[in-house]
């Protein structure tokens, strides 16, 4: 028998960039898995029959989306130091896969159960092509409603679904040309990745189709997630665009941040105040 | 020029994770540092062609040279053909995207014959020439080889030249000759001359086929004398001292066999008169024990695999399996690898070894007994009685199994419908045992499936002469089966006999059955081993149109002297045994295995192997 009092847990923050972003969810889990394996790190298995790692994700991605902020709970049979499986991991990992953060995990906080806020940057095209504080003024209006209802498909059944207390913070930048003009200081690093995908797809695509895109409006978002109540940034934005009437294609999505709560405030999953017991 | 495959497309096909690449142990080079550019084409889907040890290890083999790049090529599905096809994409590579076209080498891999449409087609969506004569000097070298190679007649003319055999050291070969044609700049025809010089190197091109009035062939002779009038298959000699990759590509989505393939041996002793590979392999050389534990730890370490599975052709035959077994196990335990057994004979030593291994999966026991009748199973060389079976099948159900898969041939030479009924039987004689099991003993709910595939005569064994049952004998012959079983804990599964028709043309096609391929392809053919795209109305159509009758390929018998499409091919195993071997299947002898006793195939020119033993 494995001593219980022996294992000890980490939390760990990484990335999925573009070159895995079409990876599903139960297929990145088996590649944690099997570089666990590789790391030769002390991977604690379960007893009994059909030995497993002990591996908690939190929210799921959908596949096609990046992410800077996926978590992800492993718990190990001996110490591990988080710098050192920083660097172990990461010698492991795929392109577009880092480890950015860990932190030794001691409370019994559980990532998948315990995610409730997630924030997004959505990079869009509006055909309209209307300006950014037209955008910013109309986010307000929407978002007075007394309620947002969309239709959401859940087991076959079509069910009408307001979103209005979902929505935590929601506004819009427009970037052009490559430079973000309006400002968002809250999603720098996001933006980053959005600029670079705006380079990439700008690469990709005949002349033509880049002299219809007269420039792309990103939009920072901050929504329910998790198991209690969770809206994907994409429905928020396509009932903003029924709402205004604006052709509204969405290009790309980035998850740039998950949050838990405690209690009135927002932490983010390696808050210390969420690791010690 | 590579390409970029657009987010809107990757996000609208099934399964994305077949396009992308960049896989764990996947290969990056600088194309520019390098003088050969490979493309090693696998005509299926990516999770099938990534599941076949051969391309893993000529994968890395190719890599291992600093002036070669070789990359991986799988068939799009139809939804991102479809896709491609729309938006002008060529057929390109997955490790830079790069276009096949561009490649300077474009290799496929025959596993089987239903393949061949979709190799036309990636020629096709490539934008590469699909005939072999209307490629010129900017196009690549087509090549192939693998088992379905050894009679290359049906794709001749897409192919512009063949390796026979194992391809470790013979690929080599012919890359050193490539870079010596490129940096001489020399014509495109000098390539494959030189070529043509290297053992086990087939330039179709450079042989001409007469025919007799009855459709028959006259004869197979090279055009010039300087190329060989046979050509003979490459083997390894010492499978301990030959590369084995050391690292396998860890793929990101769930592949066919999503483990490390641990190659214990290549052959197989036995000898089974309708097996194909139990011939082209010959003869069977193991690796050691020793050097496959090493494999084993360093495969894990690279790859972090869950699993690892044996593989050979018959695994029970390896001789030092239970320090192979042992072995694994003990090296495995800490990192809590699985090892993944195939269908061994079951004594109590597989049996104890089985509880160890697979500690919670008591599910699926194959076995094989390929005929019905003791008597039928001596004709086609089968060396297991129905003692044995009940025997193994008594055993495991004590040991806690309850469910039972048994493969059947039909329409094997000489099967008569007492063998059928022989099928049925054995089904009902399983079952029976499981009823005389202790309940305590045995797994609740019994399954037992009886699955028959349709015999399909195959090049370079003693049935190659032999007629394929017409398709209304095999489907009367299934119905008749199914009338028999009448147990509610057998089901029953069986082959469509129409692909199993196809696949007796192609088997042992000539030269002219091509034609058919090009038009079943233009009619829309392709993944035709995938139920769903099947279309036999297409073929027979395809058939019709080039004037072309598939029952003299598939249902005639043909006679010992008559001229075989693939005589020019020396596989080492001579006619002569062939012939003897066929004489004994009409007279119920059966023939005893490699390491019993020495029947003298032809084998020992290869100098290696179990035939030195």
């Amino acid at each position: 028998m494995v001593e219980v009092s022996a294992l000890i847990s980490i939390r760990a923050r990484f990335t999925r960039g573009e070159e895995i972003k079409f990876i599903s969810h139960l297929d990145m889990m088996k590649m944690f898995e099997r570089a666990l394996r590789r790391s030769g790190l002390p991977v604690y298995y379960s007893q009994g029959f059909n030995p497993h790692p002990q591996i908690v994700f939190g929210l799921p991605l959908s596949v096609g989306v990046t992410s800077e902020a996926e978590y992800v709970d492993i718990v190990f049979s001996d110490y591990v130091e988080p710098r050192q499986f920083i660097e172990i991991m990461n010698k492991q990992m795929p392109k577009g896969l880092e480890i950015l953060e860990a932190g030794i995990k001691e409370s019994k906080s559980n990532i998948m159960a315990s995610i409730s806020k997630a924030s997004y940057e959505v990079l869009a095209t509006i055909s309209q092509n209307p300006c950014i504080d037209e955008i910013n003024e109309k986010i307000e209006q929407f978002l007075n409603n007394s309620e947002i209802l969309i239709q959401k498909e859940s087991k076959g059944k079509v069910k009408k679904v307001n979103i209005k207390p979902m929505i935590y913070k929601f506004n819009a930048y427009y970037i052009d040309n490559g430079n973000i003009v309006e400002h968002n200081k809250d999603a720098q690093f996001s933006n980053i990745a959005l600029l670079e995908y705006i380079n990439n797809i700008n690469h990709s695509l005949s002349l033509q189709e880049r002299e219809k895109i007269k420039g792309y409006y990103g939009f920072s978002l901050l929504v329910a997630a998790g198991s209690m109540a969770n809206l994907k940034p994409e429905l928020a934005l396509q009932a903003f665009g029924e709402w205004t009437g604006f052709d509204l294609d969405v290009i790309k999505i980035h998850r740039s941040g998950l949050f838990i709560d405690k209690g009135d405030r927002t932490l983010t999953p390696l808050d210390n105040e969420l690791l010690a017991i | 020029m590579s390409i970029k495959i657009s987010d809107k497309i990757l996000q609208s096909v099934e399964k994305p994770a077949r396009y992308i690449g960049n896989e764990w142990n996947s290969i990056h080079k600088d194309p520019s540092g390098v003088e050969a550019r490979f493309a090693f084409c696998f005509p299926d889907v990516y999770e099938v062609g990534m599941s076949h040890l051969g391309m893993k290890i000529l994968y890395h083999l190719l890599n291992e040279r600093k002036d070669t790049y070789c990359e991986r090529v799988f068939a799009p599905w139809v939804d991102m053909e479809a896709k491609m096809r729309e938006n002008n994409i060529p057929l390109f590579s997955l490790e830079t995207h790069e276009l096949v076209k561009n490649f300077d080498i474009v290799g496929f891999t025959l596993q089987y014959e239903m393949s061949y449409t979709n190799i036309i087609n990636m020629l096709d969506l490539a934008q590469i020439p699909i005939f072999s004569q209307d490629r010129t000097k900017e196009h690549p070298f087509v090549c192939a080889g693998g088992p379905c190679a050894y009679n290359p007649e049906p794709l001749a003319d897409f192919v512009d030249f063949f390796m026979m055999g194992e391809g470790e050291e013979i690929i080599n070969e012919v890359m050193d000759v490539y870079i010596d044609w490129k940096r001489q700049n020399l014509p495109r025809e000098k390539f494959l001359d030189a070529i043509s010089q290297i053992e086990g190197i087939y330039v179709p091109a450079f042989y001409k086929v007469e025919y007799k009035e009855d459709n028959t062939i006259l004869k197979i002779e090279p055009v010039k004398e300087k190329y060989p009038k046979k050509i003979k298959k490459r083997i390894i000699k010492d499978l301990d001292k030959v590369y084995f990759p050391e690292k396998v590509i860890v793929p990101y989505m769930g592949i066919v066999h999503d483990r490390i393939m641990l190659e214990l041996f290549r052959g197989c002793i036995r000898g089974c008169r309708f097996c194909q590979a139990g011939y082209i392999y010959r003869p069977v050389r193991e690796r050691s024990h020793e050097r496959l534990l090493e494999l084993a730890k360093s495969l894990e370490n690279s790859t972090g695999y869950e699993e690892i599975s044996l593989t050979s052709l018959s695994t029970s035959d390896y001789s030092s399996f239970k320090e192979l077994a042992e072995g694994l196990l003990v090296d495995m335990e800490p990192k809590k690898v699985n090892l993944s057994l195939p269908s061994l004979r079951i004594d109590s030593f597989s049996l104890e070894l089985m509880e160890k291994a697979q500690k919670v999966r008591k599910s699926g026991l194959t076995f094989a007994p390929e005929a019905g009748s003791q008597r039928l199973r001596n004709v086609i060389n089968k060396g297991v009685t129905e003692q044995d079976l009940i025997n193994s099948v008594k055993t495991a159900f004590n040991g806690g199994w309850s469910s039972v898969k048994l493969y059947f041939m039909i329409g094997l030479p000489t099967e008569n419908f007492d063998d059928i009924s022989g099928i049925a039987d054995l089904g009902h004689k399983v079952v029976d045992a499981y009823m005389s099991t202790p309940k305590e003993n045995r797994g609740k709910g019994l399954s037992v499936v009886i699955s028959t595939s349709s015999f399909v005569p195959k090049p370079f064994t003693p049935f190659q002469w032999e007629p394929q049952d017409e398709m209304a004998t095999l489907k009367e012959k299934q119905k008749f089966l199914q009338s028999k079983i009448k147990s509610k804990h057998i089901k029953y599964n069986w082959h469509d006999p129409e692909l199993s028709f196809l696949e007796a043309v192609f088997a042992r096609g000539d030269r002219r059955v091509g034609k058919v391929l090009y038009e079943a392809f233009r009619k829309g053919c392709k993944f035709d081993s995938w139920g769903e795209h099947f279309k036999f109305d297409k073929w027979m159509e395809a058939f019709a149109e080039c004037g072309i009758d598939p029952h003299f390929y598939a249902n005639r018998k043909r006679e010992f002297e008559e001229v075989l499409p693939w005589d020019h091919i020396d596989i080492g195993v001579s006619k002569e045994h062939f012939i003897k071997e066929n004489k004994k299947a009409y007279n119920e002898e059966v023939t005893p295995n490699c390491r019993a006793k020495c029947t003298g195939c032809g084998a020992t020119v290869f100098g290696g192997g179990i035939c030195f033993d």
